[in-house]
């Protein structure tokens, strides 16, 4: 199961925009970007006032990548 | 929304699968991994944006972490105290670097609710993430989830299962019956 904010994500297939940056998502919407992710949270958090959005970092590349942590 | 159900006792989890389009419009599959949908908190109190600020995010379910690790940047912003007295070194597959240890609320958001876990350890390191390895770097590990839920990964059909586990303890009637 999954909230409607990482639906939203999942179903942005075109994140070019938003490269390298910090998105805050509420609903169906983007309330903040930045790079600078203090920033974006302040903004978010003035915007969204009660509930807390989903944060996610766009990567620069849009290519594969392998984890190994 | 808080949880406290049955629906909770038994979690079912997509891998996170993204599909992003290139500029010549060419679908690029990235590797479908185990990431659930998180909140962190400094305390299990309502979120205060001054003392209590709260931080939802994606994070990867990691059996190979002995505690959960969440980058310098969100711990800030978490307002998470860093006390010099509980730095330790830490090893991943690649390096060793100096972690401070503390604790954090955990919450995990499964459809429109929140289940609260609790109160979990976790590992913020010294040195700030560069560029845009912040966010795959939060790792959910297993002190504080693992013991609280049997967690299954089932690979083939990329689904994290999630049970909680009640701790047994005897009913006046056990203990009677043992005499």
């Amino acid at each position: 199961m999954s909230s409607a904010e990482s639906q939203f994500l999942m179903s942005m297939k075109n994140k070019d925009e938003y490269r390298g940056k910090w998105i805050a998502i509420l609903d169906n919407k983007i309330i903040a970007e930045g790079k600078d992710l203090q920033q974006v949270y302040k903004e978010a958090m003035e915007k969204s006032k009660v509930r807390t959005p989903l944060f996610k970092q766009v990567p620069e590349k849009d290519t594969e990548e392998t984890l190994i942590l | 929304m808080v949880g406290g159900s049955r629906l909770e006792e038994k979690m079912h989890f997509k891998y996170v699968k993204e599909v992003t389009v290139d500029k010549d419009g060419n679908h690029i599959h990235h590797i479908p991994r185990p990431k659930i949908e998180v909140v962190f908190r400094k305390y299990p109190d309502a979120k205060n944006p001054d003392t209590n600020p709260e931080f939802r995010i994606f994070g990867l379910v990691d059996s190979g972490a002995d505690v959960s690790y969440i980058p310098r940047q969100i711990a800030e912003i978490l307002k998470l105290d860093l006390d010099e007295s509980t730095k330790k070194e830490s090893k991943s597959a690649s390096e060793s670097f100096w972690t401070f240890r503390t604790q954090v609320h955990l919450e995990i958001v499964y459809g429109m609710r929140r289940v609260p876990i609790g109160m979990i350890d976790v590992s913020v390191p010294e040195k700030y993430e560069l560029g845009d390895d912040i966010e795959k770097k939060v790792l959910l590990g297993r002190n504080g989830l693992f013991n609280k839920y049997e967690i299954t990964f089932n690979e083939t059909s990329q689904v994290i299962t999630m049970k909680k586990i009640y701790k047994y303890e005897p009913t006046r009637a056990d203990l009677f019956k043992k005499r």
